[in-house]
């Protein structure tokens, strides 16, 4: 069974009110769906944290999640590692898939996107950016048999939103409740089982 | 982006429909996510109409709001008159449709 959770930083649903990205908006029509809240956003680095609940690498693997791309450091934590500054969405993306047909068939894949944040800052509309990463999270679903597309916070360009995306193969934990940073690890690791 | 939709308390709300000529208020909740896509269609959408005041009350925070109000889905924006309920729009809705509404409020 494989499975992967993927979390694009600064995605927000307002993106999908601007850009209209068709699979996600299908997706929503279709699949469990929820809003992840962050009220105390200080840094990406700081909100991984307490989404890892300061995890390492290996103590997440021997509970069946390989970290890939995580926005901790800079390379990025996990396997593989990227300089943030450098890579491209495109190749980011393209790593995304690789690191999911190599990893999950025994792990969870938990990949992080990081270069959309970044693009947003420099733009004030990212919808092309956004149709990419639309075409890629439909090949990732057709790849995986459960998942998770999340982002800890959204960003507008110029200030972060306390509210992120939730789509999965899972129900959200609590029905009328907005999902917690501290909450997405178990959601990670229940996709496997 | 401007904000001119004004984040309402429950106590807010009454004067805030009295005191309108054209007023819409969305019913949202935070954990909702269609509530999250529907408030950037009506964020873009509100600079065109000067005239109507637009408002949003968390449900979540204010439930005797969505009791007072008979609001059974979210989102739900409720189009005034006059301090009178003309229109009821549930669930996410296009920008034209919204639009629409928002033109036929002001006939």
């Amino acid at each position: 069974m494989k499975a992967a959770a993927v979390s694009i930083n600064g995605l927000s649903y307002s993106s999908f009110a601007d850009c209209s990205p068709k699979f996600l908006f299908n997706l929503f029509s279709s699949t469990y769906r929820g809003v992840v809240e962050n009220r105390d956003f200080s840094e990406p680095f700081n909100v991984w944290k307490i989404i890892l609940k300061n995890a390492s690498f290996e103590q997440l693997l021997s509970r069946g999640i390989h970290l890939s791309n995580i926005p901790l450091s800079n390379p990025t934590y996990g396997r593989p590692s990227t300089d943030m500054f450098k890579i491209n969405l495109k190749e980011e993306l393209e790593l995304l898939l690789d690191t999911i047909n190599d990893y999950s068939d025994k792990y969870v894949v938990l990949f992080s996107v990081n270069t959309y944040e970044r693009d947003l800052k420099n733009k004030k509309n990212a919808c092309e950016e956004l149709s990419l990463i639309d075409d890629y999270l439909k090949a990732v679903f057709e790849t995986v048999d459960s998942y998770v597309f999340f982002s800890p916070y959204g960003f507008n360009g110029t200030s972060y939103e306390p509210y992120g995306i939730y789509l999965s193969s899972l129900p959200r934990p609590s029905e009328e409740e907005t999902i917690k940073l501290d909450q997405i690890l178990d959601i990670v690791l229940s996709l496997k089982t | 982006m401007q904000e001119l939709i004004e984040c309402l308390t429950y106590d807010e709300l009454e004067e805030f429909i009295k005191f309108s000529d054209y007023a819409v208020v969305d019913f949202w909740a935070p954990w909702c996510a269609p509530c999250h896509i529907l408030h950037r269609i009506l964020q873009t959408v509100a600079p065109a109409y000067t005239k109507i005041s637009f408002g949003r009350i968390n449900t979540q925070n204010y439930p005797e709001a969505a009791e007072k109000y008979g609001i059974y889905g979210l989102p739900t924006l409720l189009l005034f008159k006059n301090g009178q309920i003309v229109d009821r729009i549930v669930g996410v809705v296009s920008k034209n449709y919204l639009v629409e509404s928002l033109n036929r409020l002001m006939q």
